[in-house]
This record gives C-alpha cells, sequence and structure tokens, in this order.
C-alpha cells in the first residue's frame, strides 16, 4: 500500500519542553488514522507537524514521499480542520469554501461549480451567502470541512474538531465524517483525546504519552492488547494486578499477585520464574457467579460484593477478592443467557476469568 | 390605602415614558455639549457672515465676503498644503505604525506591556515643548546640522526648518500613538488560528495579509487614520514652530485671524470651510474604505 504520511525521527522541542520525542509513524493512503492522548502528550503538536505550522527539531516529514519538514503550511499539499474552526468571520460561507481555490487560479465557473459541490457534500446546500456568525456550531464545522475537502489535499488533518459539539451531536457527526471519509478517499488524521471516538471512527490508533508513541495498533488491537499499563488505563478501564511468577512452561505461566492470589496467564517466551510483571483484566472479561458457581476457568476467585451502581443496560460491581484485590467488574444485564444473577453489596460471589483475558503489560 | 411615595410614583413615571428616562440620564452630556460645543459653534457660525469691526470684534452687517474671499490663490494654497500634509501624514504613519502595532500585539504579554508604555510615554509631556526640541534638532545651528557637519558629511548647514518635511516629521511624530493604539487594538483581537487557517489554505503572506490580516483590521486602520487625519488638518502649533510663516496650514491662519489680525468674522468663516470639507473627507473615506457597515457605525 501507498504511504501518504511517513514521520522519520520527528523530535519537536520549544525550549527545554520536548513536546514530541522521537516519533515514528507510518500512515497508509486513504486511511482513518487518530492521534490519541491525554492534553499535552504531543498529539497536536505532532498534527502542527504535518501541517507545516511548526518545523521538527530533528527527523523528516514526507508526504507523498518528499521530505516537506522545513516547507510552509501554504507549500504543502494538506490542510486542517481547526478546533476552533477558524472560519473567515469577514466572508460568506461561499467566500470561505472557495479562499483556497482563488489562490490556485481556478476559473470563476468551476469555482462556483466546486463549492457547490463541496456544500452538498456536507449538506448545506444554499447556504452561499450566510456568515459563519449566522450558522450553528455543527454547521460551522461542516463549512471548515468543506473548505479544506475542496482543495483535495493529500491529507487532511483534524484538531479534536468534535471538541466544541454537544453530546448527541458529536455523536452524528463522528459517523458522518467516518462516511465522508470513506467517500472521498482521502487520508484523515485526527486528534483526539476522546478514546470512544477514536475507536469509533479509526483504522488505526496512535496512543500518545508525554511526546512518544505507546502504541500503534487497531482500535481492536489496543483495546484487545494494550501494551502498556498507560494504554490499557487510558482506552476503556482495566483492572492492574503486580505478582511474581511461581511457574512458567509452553503452556501457561503461573502468578502470585501481591494480594496473594494465584492467576494463570497466557504463556510467553520471555517471562520466566520470579520475575516481576503486571498484568490486565477488562472489567466486562469477567463472569460472577453465586459462590457454589459452576465455572470452569482457572482464574476462579470467592470475593465479596462491595459496591454496586445500576446503569440500565449494565450493572457496575466493585468486587474485593481475598479481601485485598478490589476489582471493577461490568455485566450486561441480559448477556450470557441471564445466567448471572443480580447481587447486592455484601454477598459472597464466585469471580471467574479466563486466562486469555489476562494481557500483560510492558511496565 | 396610603399615596405613593414620591420615590415609587418618578419610578413609575419612568416606567411609562421609556425616552424620557433615556434622556435624563444623557441630561448631563446633553447639556455640556450643548454650552461649550453647540452654543459657541452658533456664534462661530453667525460671526462668519458678519463684517469686520473697525478695532476688532464684528459690525452687524451681513455679508458673504468671508467666504468669497477663500477663493484667493493665496488661501486655496493653504488650504491644499494641509490636507497635502495631513493625508501624507496619514500615509506615512499607516506605514509605521501598522507593523509596529502588529510586533505588540503579537509580542508575549509582559513586552507587551512595556512597549505599549513606551507608546504612551511621550504623552507626559506637552506637544509645546517635544516639538520645541524637534527645533533645537532642526535649525541650522541645530544638533543634527552640528552633527553632519562634524561628520564632514556636508559643508554648509541643510535648511531643515521651517520646510514642509518639518512639519511631516513634526506631524508623524506627534501623532504616532494615535494610529498605533487603535490598531493595536484590532490587530490584538485577531485570532492567530485565522491567519494559520490562511497559510493552510495556500495563501502566501502577503495575500494572507491582503486578504485576511487587512480586512480584519480594517476598524483599527479607519480608526487610526482618523484620528490623525483630523487633528492634522486643524493642527497649528507644530506647524506653527516646525513651518514658521514659510509654511502656514489652515490652523494657522485660523489662529492668526482670531489672534493678530483681529479678524473674528474670516477666522470663522475659515474654521467652517475646514470644517465642512473636513466632515465631506471622512464621509467619502469611510465609504470607499470602509464600505456601508463602517459609514453606518460612524453615524
Amino acid at each position: 500500500m501507498d504511504i501518504s504520511v511517513e514521520l522519520k525521527d520527528v523530535t519537536k522541542q520549544f525550549g527545554d519542553v520536548t513536546a514530541v520525542d522521537n516519533v515514528n509513524l507510518e500512515i497508509q493512503r486513504g486511511e482513518f488514522f487518530s492521534l490519541l492522548g491525554p492534553s499535552g502528550c504531543g498529539k497536536t503538536t505532532t498534527l502542527r507537524l504535518v501541517a507545516g505550522f511548526e518545523h521538527p527539531t530533528e527527523g523528516e516529514i514526507l508526504i507523498n514521499n518528499e521530505d516537506v519538514s522545513n516547507k510552509r503550511p501554504y507549500e504543502r499539499n494538506v490542510n486542517t480542520v481547526f478546533q476552533s474552526y477558524a472560519l473567515f468571520p469577514h466572508l460568506t460561507v461561499a467566500g470561505n469554501i472557495r479562499f483556497g481555490l482563488e489562490r490556485k487560479k481556478t476559473p470563476k465557473d468551476q469555482i462556483n461549480k466546486l463549492v457547490a459541490e463541496a456544500l452538498e457534500l456536507v449538506r448545506l446546500e444554499g447556504m452561499e451567502n450566510r456568515y459563519p456568525r449566522q450558522l450553528s456550531g455543527g454547521q460551522q464545522q461542516r463549512i471548515a470541512l468543506a473548505r479544506a475537502l475542496i482543495l483535495h489535499p493529500e491529507v487532511l488533518l483534524l484538531d479534536e474538531p468534535l471538541g466544541a459539539l454537544d453530546l448527541k451531536l458529536r455523536k452524528e457527526m463522528q459517523l458522518e465524517l467516518k462516511t465522508l471519509q470513506e467517500k472521498v478517499g482521502i487520508t484523515f488524521i485526527y486528534v483526539t483525546h476522546d478514546q470512544e471516538e477514536a475507536l469509533t471512527m479509526s483504522d488505526r490508533i496512535a496512543v500518545m504519552e508525554q511526546g512518544h508513541l505507546a502504541q500503534v495498533g487497531t482500535p481492536e488491537e489496543i483495546y484487545e492488547f494494550p501494551k502498556t499499563r498507560f494504554v490499557a488505563d487510558f482506552i476503556g478501564e482495566s483492572n492492574f494486578f503486580k505478582g511474581k511468577i511461581a511457574a512458567a512452561n509452553e503452556d501457561c505461566i503461573k502468578v502470585k499477585t501481591d494480594g496473594g492470589l494465584s492467576v494463570t496467564l497466557p504463556a510467553d517466551p520471555n517471562l520466566s520464574v520470579s520475575r516481576h510483571i503486571q498484568f490486565s483484566v477488562r472489567p466486562e472479561k469477567f463472569m460472577v457467579e453465586s459462590e457454589s458457581g459452576t465455572s470452569e476457568w482457572e482464574n476462579r476467585f470467592v470475593g465479596e460484593v462491595t459496591n454496586k451502581i445500576y446503569l440500565g443496560d449494565s450493572i457496575h460491581y466493585v468486587i474485593t477478592l481475598s479481601h485485598v484485590e478490589k476489582i471493577a467488574v461490568f455485566l450486561k444485564k441480559e448477556s450470557a443467557g441471564n445466567r448471572q444473577a443480580l447481587f447486592s453489596e455484601g454477598d459472597k460471589v464466585l469471580v471467574s476469568w479466563h486466562r486469555d483475558d489476562s494481557v500483560i503489560l510492558a511496565d | 390605602m396610603q399615596p405613593p411615595s414620591l420615590r415609587i410614583r418618578i419610578l413609575k413615571f419612568f416606567n411609562r415614558h421609556e425616552n424620557t428616562r433615556a434622556f435624563s440620564i444623557l441630561f448631563p452630556c446633553i447639556f455640556w455639549i450643548g454650552i461649550f460645543f453647540l452654543l459657541p459653534l452658533v456664534f462661530m457660525g453667525i460671526y462668519s457672515f458678519l463684517e469686520r469691526g473697525l478695532y476688532g470684534g464684528v459690525s452687524w452687517i451681513f455679508t458673504w465676503e468671508n467666504y468669497t474671499r477663500f477663493v484667493d490663490p493665496l488661501y486655496l494654497k493653504i488650504l491644499l498644503r494641509t490636507f497635502r500634509i495631513s493625508f501624507i501624514t496619514t500615509v506615512i504613519l499607516l506605514f509605521i505604525g501598522y507593523p509596529m502595532a502588529y510586533r505588540i500585539a503579537r509580542a508575549n504579554k509582559r513586552w507587551r506591556n512595556i512597549l505599549l508604555f513606551l507608546v504612551i510615554l511621550p504623552f507626559w509631556t506637552s506637544d509645546l515643548i517635544r516639538t520645541y526640541a524637534w527645533m533645537l534638532i532642526l535649525r541650522d545651528t541645530g544638533l543634527l546640522n552640528g552633527l553632519l557637519q562634524y561628520l564632514h558629511i556636508i559643508r554648509e548647514p541643510l535648511t531643515m526648518l521651517y520646510t514642509e518635511g518639518a512639519i511631516l516629521l513634526g506631524l508623524t511624530y506627534v501623532y504616532l500613538p494615535f494610529m498605533v493604539l487603535p490598531l493595536y487594538a484590532s490587530i490584538e483581537r485577531l485570532d492567530p488560528s485565522l491567519l494559520e487557517a490562511a497559510e493552510d489554505l495556500g495563501a502566501t503572506p502577503f495575500w494572507r495579509f491582503l486578504k485576511v490580516t487587512m480586512p480584519l483590521t480594517k476598524s483599527g486602520i479607519l480608526a487610526g487614520s482618523l484620528l490623525v487625519f483630523i487633528p492634522s488638518v486643524g493642527v497649528f502649533v507644530v506647524s506653527d514652530l516646525l513651518g514658521g510663516a514659510k509654511v502656514m496650514m489652515i490652523g494657522n491662519l485660523v489662529q492668526l485671524q482670531f489672534g493678530p489680525a483681529r479678524n473674528w468674522p474670516f477666522g470663522s468663516a475659515a474654521s467652517f470651510i475646514l470644517m465642512a470639507i473636513v466632515l465631506f473627507a471622512v464621509f467619502a473615506y469611510l465609504r470607499f474604505a470602509g464600505g456601508k457597515e463602517a459609514l453606518e457605525e460612524a453615524r
């Protein structure tokens, strides 16, 4: 597959602060790629480096196999949708959308045709002569999209474009953006701190932590097999266990956790006996039964419900295992043939999970 | 039931008469402007149609002469010079003031305050003293000529004082803050992400300035130009000291008529002609440069 954007050993420093730290990335053409992380993790700086608003202190940025590291934004075939939309207040909707085309000296009747097409694409026909201040947030958002897409960039950069919208509109726009991206086939690089947004929309996600890449992968890989505690914690929720390896063979690893549980984990050739490790289990991976339960999974522990939160379609429990390890458990109410009954605080329960649902973390 | 108190009655009256309420707030202002601005103007308007008294003052005889007298090439030349100098001053200040204001607006917060402070610092001393300082610098035996002669760049002193150039220099110096401050205010409000968006959409720095920066700071450009142009047209201290009798501006003419010449009717007429032309020029400028919106705002 074609590589649309490539970052080679890119580092960006502002004074003493290293905002982006030795990042290597290859983004495929037509891919919906998300940069995900908490604020200050360097995701926006990475985006601004690709846009050309910042220039790397070290390393190279290639767009369409051409080194653009030191080119200005107007010399790059890249367009940005800003968090604040940055629509020109003194221009009409049409004036905003045609701004880039006028610079390219496109003939006038062609411009008008393209503007009409762009407005149709974002479903805002007939808004040509409005001013941005007369539009709602969602409409402004779409104008910003149309303004960038009309130039057919190699890459479209989106900096938390849905951040200012209310929840319902955000959900709608997520779907719309994804559909739009598939339709136009342009590479999208999408910056967000909202893990759910990244999971639903992206083909691949890069999770960033303090300027470097913590993990790059498909939403499924990132969610199911987080490499580090940071990723497991940032994406969804996780229960973390620390422990020491008691036994290891080709089949499995036995770990004695700090809380005194004997847990069976999938085999890992890199790990040997008496190493200290950390692993995580997602809250929805647990099975909870009454004390006399029949689970055949190896990791089976008796615990006590210490907290219960009723959420309608699901129930969240906090369960204490062997008086020490507190875990969060999410249960779908209608799942598993309704075998899982409702428990109350103080109930003794049997908690179990499959060994493959324990993910060993690198740190 | 007790009759309502006076306070309540007053409040109720104002509730029924919204316009009266608005007027009562504006009253001090209207009173002030009426007594100290409009009334003198009316007097001057009347004077401008009267004949000059034998020993100063006015004779109550109606005449057009004070206005027709202005057609004299001598006065037309002064009028023309006044507008030429004011126009050039405004243009020079736009070119000096815009980059200055831009830099200040984009400096970090600490520097911004220091620089703004430096811009308004000259206000701490009077125009008169600062203009005298320029006289010391520019005159034949002044600092600048002395320096140039000392460096053997010139042999004979250059005539710098009492020229149009000296007036231009003095005016640009005195009015710089009036140009910089409104420009600063409008540039500071400019959202930097709009500039980035322009660049992102393919605009070179020049195109970006033309299509985004300038239109969005138009209010500052208009305000700064007017704040410089209007007082320049009426100036007399700077032109008197740096231009002297050779390079007279209309402000000097008016001052001359009210002062040494003791011809109040002609001075009044000159003032009214000046006022009419400035009013016309300002409206023409707003219409031309600002479009309809600015004109509405000005109204």
